[in-house]
């Protein structure tokens, strides 16, 4: 078993605020790994210090086998990795061939696979008839379909996707899903955080929960699932089991 | 709207200037309160002092010399309010009203406390109170027909408010679309900028005379070493000279008094016109025209301003319910029917057929070669570029002017130097966007953070985007110096790779100050969002005491030379060139060497780099 990312003890403080707190990642290569957490659990921190976005306040991180605290170390692995971040990396005065040429380039891949995987992946995510637009005219999903394709452009062994489907109409997000599942089918690997647990359970084979900065479940889609439910579970590991108790008594008052 | 929503909206103004202070660091948010406190305690002084200028100057002043002081009032304060409004362009919130419109909030109300609200800027507390000491002490000094004065300020004030509010309303609905946006910041920058330079172009053109007297004070220094000759030639004695410098001296003070009376005749011609012609000069007219005893125009005046304002009052009212019933435009292509709106098409093309940012740059990388053409790319189409570009050359037209001031026997070495000067004019102008290299990424820095690229080509490929901006600039500057000043042929020479060293030189200190000192910049702006007062101070510190040290050196081949024929060396041995050529070699091996060092330096600093231009604590 290989491991596409190793952390051991990853920890990052904002001041005196733990935002990731010890969590030993450990995610195979072929998998589609969904990482899972309520709001301000740690997700996007994590996937930032797996990018070398952010720099971990203690801990070490393996990406397909490089130590992401070197620095040569972490170009070489950035050479074979793709990724969506929280905030999107895009240019706003490029256009979208403009923005994927320049990613290609920067991959060093040679100019004729840029242009085909370009108008491939445009056409695909449906963002061809944007002729001229510039990024910053873009709304909030074309600007993260636009990142998908830049991420896949280079045909990575492993990328991240920070809520990938977040403000991405249905038919696109089903492309999305097709593209991702034809992606891992071929033993690359996908590091997710998403929001939707319907998404996670059907596309994730392995899972992993983080709760307060800290892991507290990792292993096998059907592992943790255990016969119910990934809402379920997640919610049980969340803390936030369903109380039929709480509700908001002045709701309940008629409508005026 | 009942009070509660009153209140609520004034705390809500309020709450965003001192959020937007707090953010900028608590000795900014002390400061700025501060001075916010002063501001409000400087107008009652400024009040006092008005009347009592006023009292004490209103009598003896004949009615032009009112309009004048008006004048000046007038312009001061729509500078100021000019100022405040391009400050309030190039933030990246839109107009505030189109936030609270989907609240329970009446459209009527929602636009008049959106108005009144407007009138809380610093220019309005500090100038209204002078406008209104003035019009007290004219009243009291010069008569009840002064009384006029008070409407006119009323009218006045009106007309620019509600001109701003409606130019801000329009702005709004006009800004809708964000590239539209920007381009409406940047040219409203452009159009102040050039407002602002209208002092120094009527300096350049000899309006205030001052050509003038430089002349005349020429010719007399020219007369007075002629006599000194003629003496000396034994044409007359000392007495004779005397006496014949005393006629020269009465003559050129005839001369200059005659000189500015045109001069004081032809302002006061251009300034009555002016004043008749611009609305806002309505008001110095009004006064002279009611201190003449003439109560016809300040009365038409005060209509018209009243007119204007309630005109723009009633545009802006129009389109706050244009907005608020989601019409973004009211100009006539609305009423074209509607037609499915077809997609642009997507860029088709011909095949060997290459786009900018898929050419390569002889002698560097790829990754280099396509950081260098994306960054070019971007700061073409990006208008804050265009602002500085824009920048760029006001500065040069500037110093420009100034160079065919220059005589044209100008000593050898004062040319060489003006085009030194040019040189430096350039990357002034430049400095801004140069010395935060990233800033003007945005979130697109995660691009060069994610990427495998090595940092040191991120810089070069930077550094070479901004090239043909500099050295294109600085070349045709060149031009212009060789035109007005012709240097020799081999001193024209030696600037070129001079040019090259500079430039270079300036680039390592630049790329310096983007990784130790970068700064978040709004979309649109070139003004830094919420700057640490640390980054500042570590920005101006790292500029005046390395861009003297980093430029200096440049002078010393073009100094060797100087001093070589001074002591005696050939004239026309071109000791000029060939150390600037040596020098240019020196630094291009150098800017190597330091690039390297920074490279490792922006990998080392990258994520805090990544945090600030971002704008977002990750």
């Amino acid at each position: 078993m290989t491991l596409a990312i190793e952390t051991h003890q990853l920890t990052r403080y904002f001041n005196d605020f733990g935002a990731v707190r010890g969590i030993d990642l450990a995610v195979e290569s072929g998998t589609f790994y969904g990482f899972l957490g309520p709001n301000g659990a740690g997700k996007s921190t994590t996937i930032k210090m797996l990018t070398g976005l952010l720099a971990p306040s203690g801990g070490t991180v393996q990406v397909l086998g490089r130590n992401m605290l070197d620095r040569r170390e972490a170009l070489e692995a950035k050479r074979h990795m793709g990724v969506i971040p929280e905030d999107l990396a895009l240019f706003d005065n490029l256009t979208a061939q403009e923005y994927l040429t320049f990613v290609g380039r920067i991959h060093q891949m040679p100019r004729d696979t840029i242009r085909s995987r370009s108008d491939e992946l445009l056409s695909l995510l449906d963002l061809n008839n944007e002729g001229k637009k510039l990024s910053l005219e873009y709304s909030h999903g074309m600007k993260k379909k636009l990142a998908m394709a830049a991420a896949l452009l280079p045909n990575p062994d492993l990328l991240f996707l920070d809520e990938p489907f977040e403000g991405v109409d249905a038919v696109t997000s089903r492309v999305i899903r097709d593209v991702l599942a034809q992606f891992v089918g071929r033993g690359s690997t996908v590091f997710l955080t998403s929001h939707v647990l319907e998404i996670v359970e059907r596309l994730c084979t392995h899972v992993g929960i983080i709760v307060k900065g800290e892991l507290v479940e990792q292993a096998s889609l059907e592992a943790i699932r255990q016969g119910s439910s990934l809402e379920d579970r997640f919610l049980e590991k969340a803390g936030a089991e369903h109380d039929s108790s709480r509700k908001l008594n002045w709701l309940e008052e008629a409508a005026s | 709207m009942n009070w509660q929503q009153l209140t609520a909206l004034l705390w809500l103004r309020w709450r965003l200037m001192a959020n937007q202070w707090r953010r900028a660091g608590t000795l900014n948010a002390v400061l700025m309160t501060i001075a916010a406190v002063g501001v409000v305690v400087l107008a009652v002084p400024l009040f006092i002092a008005s009347i009592a200028a006023g009292v004490y100057l209103a009598p003896k002043a004949q009615p032009a010399q009112l309009m004048y002081v008006w004048d000046g009032v007038v312009i001061g304060f729509v500078f100021f309010w000019l100022i405040g409004l391009i400050t309030e362009l190039q933030r990246t919130e839109p107009l505030s009203l189109m936030k609270f419109l989907h609240l329970p909030v009446s459209v009527n109300g929602a636009f008049l406390i959106n108005y009144i609200s407007s009138f809380a800027r610093i220019s309005l507390i500090l100038f209204f109170p002078v406008m209104l000491g003035l019009t007290l002490a004219l009243i009291y000094a010069r008569g009840a027909m002064l009384l006029f004065t008070a409407p006119l300020v009323a009218a006045f004030l009106l007309m620019i408010t509600a001109l701003t509010y409606q130019f801000q309303g329009w702005l709004a609905s006009l800004m809708s679309n964000p590239r539209r946006r920007r381009t409406v910041v940047v040219v409203a920058t452009g159009v102040f900028i050039l407002i602002t330079q209208v002092p120094n172009l009527m300096n350049y053109f000899g309006f205030w005379g001052i050509q003038n007297r430089a002349k005349l004070s020429k010719i007399r220094v020219e007369e007075y070493a002629n006599l000194e000759l003629a003496r000396a030639a034994g044409e007359f004695g000392p007495e004779e000279q005397v006496r014949r410098q005393k006629e020269l001296s009465q003559k050129y003070e005839e001369s200059v008094r005659q000189a500015d009376r045109e001069t004081a005749q032809r302002a006061e011609r251009t300034a009555l016109l002016l004043n008749q012609s611009l609305p806002i000069g309505w008001l110095p007219l009004g006064v002279m025209s009611a201190a003449e005893g003439r109560p016809f125009p300040a009365l038409l005046g005060c209509l018209g301003m009243t007119l204007i304002g309630s005109a723009s009052l009633w545009r802006a009212y129009r389109t706050t319910v244009g907005l608020y019933q989601g019409e973004f435009s009211r100009g006539k292509s609305r009423k074209k029917p509607a037609v499915a709106v077809a997609p642009t098409p997507a860029v088709v093309r011909k095949p060997g057929e290459l786009s900018l940012l898929e050419r390569q740059i002889p002698g560097v990388s790829e990754p280099v070669a396509v950081i260098a053409l994306g960054t070019l790319r971007s700061l073409l189409r990006s208008p804050e570029a265009k602002m500085m570009l824009l920048t760029l050359v006001i500065m040069s037209l500037i110093f420009g002017g100034l160079l065919f001031q220059i005589p044209a026997r100008s000593s050898v070495w004062l040319r060489p130097l003006t085009a030194i000067g040019a040189m430096f004019v350039v990357l002034f102008g430049i400095l801004q966007m140069m010395s935060n290299l990233f800033g003007f990424d945005r979130d697109g820095f995660r691009v060069f953070v994610l990427s495998a690229a090595s940092r040191r080509d991120i810089l070069l490929g930077k550094n070479l985007a901004f090239a043909p901006i500099t050295l294109g600039t600085a070349l045709i500057a060149l031009v212009v110096v060789q035109i007005a000043s012709p240097m020799r042929f081999d001193h024209l020479l030696a600037i070129l790779p001079l040019y090259l060293s500079m430039y270079l030189m300036f680039c390592m200190l630049a790329n310096l100050i983007s990784i130790y000192a970068p700064m978040h910049i709004a979309l649109g702006s070139l003004k830094p969002a919420n700057p640490k007062l640390k980054t500042v101070v570590l920005q101006l510190v790292l500029f005046m005491f390395l861009f003297p040290l980093t430029q200096g050196p440049v002078l010393l081949p073009l100094g060797i030379e100087a001093l070589l024929t001074h002591l005696g060396w050939p004239e026309r041995l071109p000791v000029f060139l060939v150390l600037s050529l040596a020098e240019c070699a020196v630094v291009v091996w150098l800017y190597r060497a330091v690039l390297d060092w920074q490279g490792d330096l922006l990998q080392e600093r990258e994520q805090r780099i990544l945090e600030t231009v971002t704008g977002r604590a990750l």
